[in-house]
C-alpha cells in the first residue's frame, strides 16, 4: 500500500513538472526514480525534509537543462505548489464532503490520485495561458523574474507553514519557536536581496550592450550621411561646372546636341544623388542600415538597384528582427541573381519597394534573373540553389521566419522576373 | 459615364493638358466627360464627397507644390472612388512607378517629356481605358482582400488553394506565376467563381486547370503539373462535370 502511494505522489510531482518543463523520456524516467527512491526508503522521517529534497532535485534537473536561475526557480517551486494546491484539493474532498470517504480506503487512493492529476492539469494549463496573456503586455525578463519571485515566496510559505505544524505544535520546544522563525524569515528576505540584485546587474549589463549596438548602428548611419553629403557637394560642384560652360559659349552658337547633352547629364547627376534619399523615410534604423548595406554592395558591383520609399515608414519592434533577416536573405538572393546576369553581360535590376497604406505595408522586391527557375515548391525545399548544394538555405529559411508573424508572403515569377511581395498588416 | 480630374499646380501645364483631354472627349463619341481641373487636391476630394457615386479618371501630378502629394491624393481619392483609374503625371527623376502601382493602383504613368508625347501618351490611356469598359472584366477575375491592400488575380491563371499547415484561416492560392497568402475560407473562396469547386477538405480547384483526375488513387494533377487530393465527395462533384 505504501508503495503505491509513494508511487502515486512521486508520479504526480513528476508529471506536474514535465507538464511545466517539456522533457524527454530517460529524463522523465530518471527524475521518477530519484523522486521515487527518496521518498520511498525514508531517508528522512518528516514531510518538510521530503518537500525541501524534491525542491532540490527539481531545482537541480531544471537547471540542468536551461542553466538558468530563474527559469529554474520558477519551475521548481511552481512544481511543488501546483501539487500542494491539488493534495488539498482531494484532501478537502475527502474530509469535507461524502463523495469520496465512503470509499474504501484502497480505492480512494486510485481515485483520489486521478482527480489529483486532472486537477493537475487543468491547473496548470491555467497557469500557463495566464502566462501567455501577461507575456504579450510586460518585458518577457521582467515577467519571468516576477513570477519566479512569486511563487518561490508562495513555496517559502508553503514550507513554513509545514515546518510550523511539524514541530511548533510540540509543546517542548515553544522557546524554539521565534528563533527559528526569525531565522527563517531573514533567509528567505536575505535570498530575495540576492535575486533582485543580481537581477537587476543583468539588467544593466543587458542596457549596456544595447546602448553599444546602438552607437554602432548611429556611427554607421553618420557615416552614410557624410557620404551623401559629399555626393552632393560632387553634384553641386559638376552642376556649376555646366552652367559656366553655357556661359562661356555664344548662346546663339549652342547646339541642340549639347542642350540635349547637358540635359542627359544633369539627370543622371539628380539620379546619383537622390539614390539613398529615399532612406531617411525608413525609420527603423536596424533596417535602414540593412539596405544601405545591400545597397552598397549591389552599387558597387554595378548591379542597377532602385529604392523607392515616398512613405515615412516604421515597423513595430517586434517584426523588426524578422524582417531584417527576411530581407537580407531576400536581398542577398537577389543580389546573386543580378550578378549572373552580370556575368553574361546582361542588364540587371532590382526594386525595392515599400508602401504604406493606413495601418498596413507592403515591401515589394523585384529582380531580373537569367536561366530557367523551377517552381516555387522546389526553390524553398531546404539546401535548394541554382548553384549547387548548401548555397540556398535562403528561401526555405524564409517560410519558416515568417511562420505565425502577421506578414503574408506573396512571391510570383513572371517574364524573367522574380517578384516578392510581403504585406505586413498593422 | 466617367468624369475626368486634372490637379496640377502649374497653371501652363494644366491648361495643355486640358486642352488636350477636351479634344479627346469632343472628338471621339465617348463615355466620359471633362469634370474639373485645379491645382488644389481638396476641390477634388470635396467634389467626391458630394457626388459619392463618381466614376472617375484621374490625372495627379506628384509634386503639388504643398504638403499633400500625389501619392497622398491618391490614397484619398482610393478610399472615395475605389474603381477609378488614376494616371501619374511625372517627371524623370521623381518616377517611383512601384511604389504607385501598389499604393495606390495607379492606372499608367505619363513623364512629362515633350508636350508630343504627353499627347501621345494621355490618348493612349484613355483609349485603354475606353476599350477595357466594354470586356466585362468583372467577372474574370479574383481579388484578395490583403488588409489595407488587394491582389487582382486573373481566374483563368489560378490553379487551386489550398489551407496553411500552421493556421487554418490563411489559404495560399497557387496560380500559374506563383502563390499567394490571404486570410478567409475555403468555403467563400468556393463561392467566389463558378469554375472554383471545394473536392477536399483543404483544397478548392479551379475545373478550368485541370489537367487529369486519377480516378482510382483520388487525386488529380493540374495543368502545371501540381496534384491536389480529392475526398469521396469530390469526386462526385467532378463527375458532374463531365471528368
Amino acid at each position: 500500500m505504501y508503495i503505491l502511494f509513494t508511487a502515486l505522489s512521486a508520479f504526480s510531482e513528476t508529471i506536474s513538472f514535465y507538464l511545466i518543463k517539456k522533457i524527454r523520456l530517460p529524463l522523465f524516467l530518471s527524475f521518477y526514480l530519484v523522486l521515487f527512491s527518496s521518498r520511498f526508503f525514508h531517508f528522512f522521517n518528516s514531510k518538510i525534509f521530503e518537500t525541501a529534497i524534491s525542491f532540490i532535485i527539481l531545482l537541480a534537473f531544471s537547471f540542468y537543462s536551461s542553466r538558468k536561475l530563474n527559469i529554474s526557480i520558477l519551475q521548481s517551486s511552481s512544481t511543488i505548489i501546483n501539487v500542494m494546491i491539488c493534495g488539498w484539493i482531494v484532501r478537502t474532498l475527502y474530509h469535507h464532503t461524502s463523495l469520496l470517504s465512503n470509499f474504501d480506503i484502497n480505492f480512494f487512493l486510485i481515485i483520489g490520485s486521478s482527480i489529483e492529476l486532472l486537477f493537475l492539469f487543468l491547473l496548470i494549463h491555467f497557469e500557463k495561458n495566464c502566462y501567455r496573456f501577461f507575456e504579450k503586455r510586460f518585458k518577457p525578463n521582467y515577467l519571468l523574474n516576477i513570477t519566479s519571485l512569486i511563487s518561490l515566496f508562495l513555496f517559502f510559505l508553503y514550507f513554513y507553514h509545514e515546518f510550523y505544524t511539524e514541530f511548533f505544535l510540540h509543546p517542548d520546544l515553544i522557546i524554539m519557536k521565534s528563533i527559528v522563525t526569525s531565522i527563517f524569515f531573514t533567509f528567505v528576505i536575505l535570498l530575495f536581496i540576492i535575486i533582485i540584485i543580481t537581477q537587476s546587474t543583468i539588467n544593466q549589463r543587458e542596457k549596456i550592450e544595447q546602448e553599444k549596438a546602438q552607437i554602432l548602428i548611429n556611427q554607421q548611419y553618420t557615416k552614410m550621411l557624410e557620404e551623401q553629403a559629399r555626393e552632393i557637394k560632387k553634384f553641386k560642384h559638376d552642376f556649376k561646372n555646366i552652367l559656366l560652360s553655357l556661359h562661356s559659349e555664344d548662346s546663339s552658337i549652342i547646339s541642340q546636341k549639347y542642350v540635349q547633352d547637358i540635359q542627359q547629364q544633369l539627370l543622371e547627376m539628380s539620379k546619383e544623388a537622390s539614390f539613398f534619399s529615399d532612406l531617411s523615410n525608413i525609420n527603423n534604423l536596424e533596417l535602414r542600415n540593412l539596405l544601405y548595406a545591400k545597397m552598397n554592395v549591389a552599387i558597387a558591383a554595378q548591379i542597377q538597384i532602385s529604392l523607392e520609399v515616398k512613405d515615412s515608414v516604421i515597423f513595430p519592434q517586434d517584426l523588426l528582427l524578422t524582417l531584417v533577416r527576411v530581407l537580407g536573405i531576400l536581398l542577398d538572393n537577389a543580389i546573386e541573381a543580378s550578378l549572373e546576369l552580370i556575368d553574361l553581360q546582361k542588364e540587371s535590376f532590382i526594386n525595392i519597394t515599400f508602401v504604406k497604406k493606413q495601418h498596413d505595408y507592403q515591401i515589394i522586391l523585384k529582380n531580373r534573373y537569367t536561366g530557367c527557375l523551377p517552381s516555387f515548391s522546389q526553390l524553398e525545399q531546404e539546401g535548394f540553389s541554382t548553384k549547387g548544394e548548401n548555397r540556398g538555405l535562403g528561401l526555405s529559411n524564409v517560410k519558416i521566419l515568417l511562420k505565425g508573424k502577421p506578414i503574408l508572403y506573396h512571391r510570383t515569377i513572371k517574364n524573367q522576373e522574380f517578384k516578392i511581395i510581403l504585406t505586413i498588416l498593422g | 459615364m466617367f468624369s475626368i480630374f486634372i490637379c496640377e499646380d502649374h497653371s501652363r501645364q494644366r491648361e495643355k493638358i486640358k486642352k488636350i483631354i477636351q479634344r479627346f472627349v469632343q472628338t471621339e463619341e465617348c463615355q466620359m466627360i471633362f469634370t474639373l481641373d485645379t491645382a488644389n487636391p481638396h476641390t477634388i476630394l470635396a467634389y467626391l464627397d458630394k457626388h459619392p457615386n463618381t466614376k472617375g479618371i484621374y490625372f495627379l501630378d506628384i509634386d503639388l507644390g504643398i504638403k499633400m502629394t500625389g501619392l497622398d491624393l491618391g490614397k484619398e481619392i482610393r478610399k472615395r472612388d475605389s474603381l477609378g483609374k488614376i494616371i501619374i503625371l511625372t517627371t524623370h527623376d521623381e518616377l517611383a512607378i512601384t511604389t504607385f502601382k501598389y499604393g495606390i493602383e495607379a492606372f499608367d504613368f505619363i513623364v512629362k517629356d515633350s508636350w508630343e508625347k504627353i499627347k501621345i501618351e494621355i490618348y493612349r490611356c484613355l483609349e485603354l481605358i475606353e476599350q477595357s469598359q466594354y470586356e466585362n472584366s468583372s467577372t474574370e477575375t479574383f481579388i484578395v482582400k490583403l488588409g489595407e491592400f488587394r491582389e487582382i488575380l486573373s481566374i483563368k491563371e489560378i490553379l487551386y488553394f489550398t489551407i496553411d499547415e500552421s493556421n487554418t484561416h490563411l489559404i495560399v492560392v497557387h496560380s500559374l506565376d506563383g502563390t499567394f497568402e490571404f486570410y478567409s475560407s475555403l468555403k467563400s473562396v468556393s463561392q467566389a467563381a463558378n469554375s472554383f469547386e471545394k473536392i477536399h477538405k483543404s483544397f478548392v480547384v479551379n475545373i478550368q486547370n485541370i489537367k487529369s483526375i486519377d480516378w482510382k488513387n483520388k487525386y488529380l494533377t493540374m495543368i502545371d503539373g501540381s496534384t491536389c487530393k480529392i475526398s469521396r465527395d469530390g469526386l462526385k462533384i467532378l463527375k458532374q462535370y463531365g471528368f
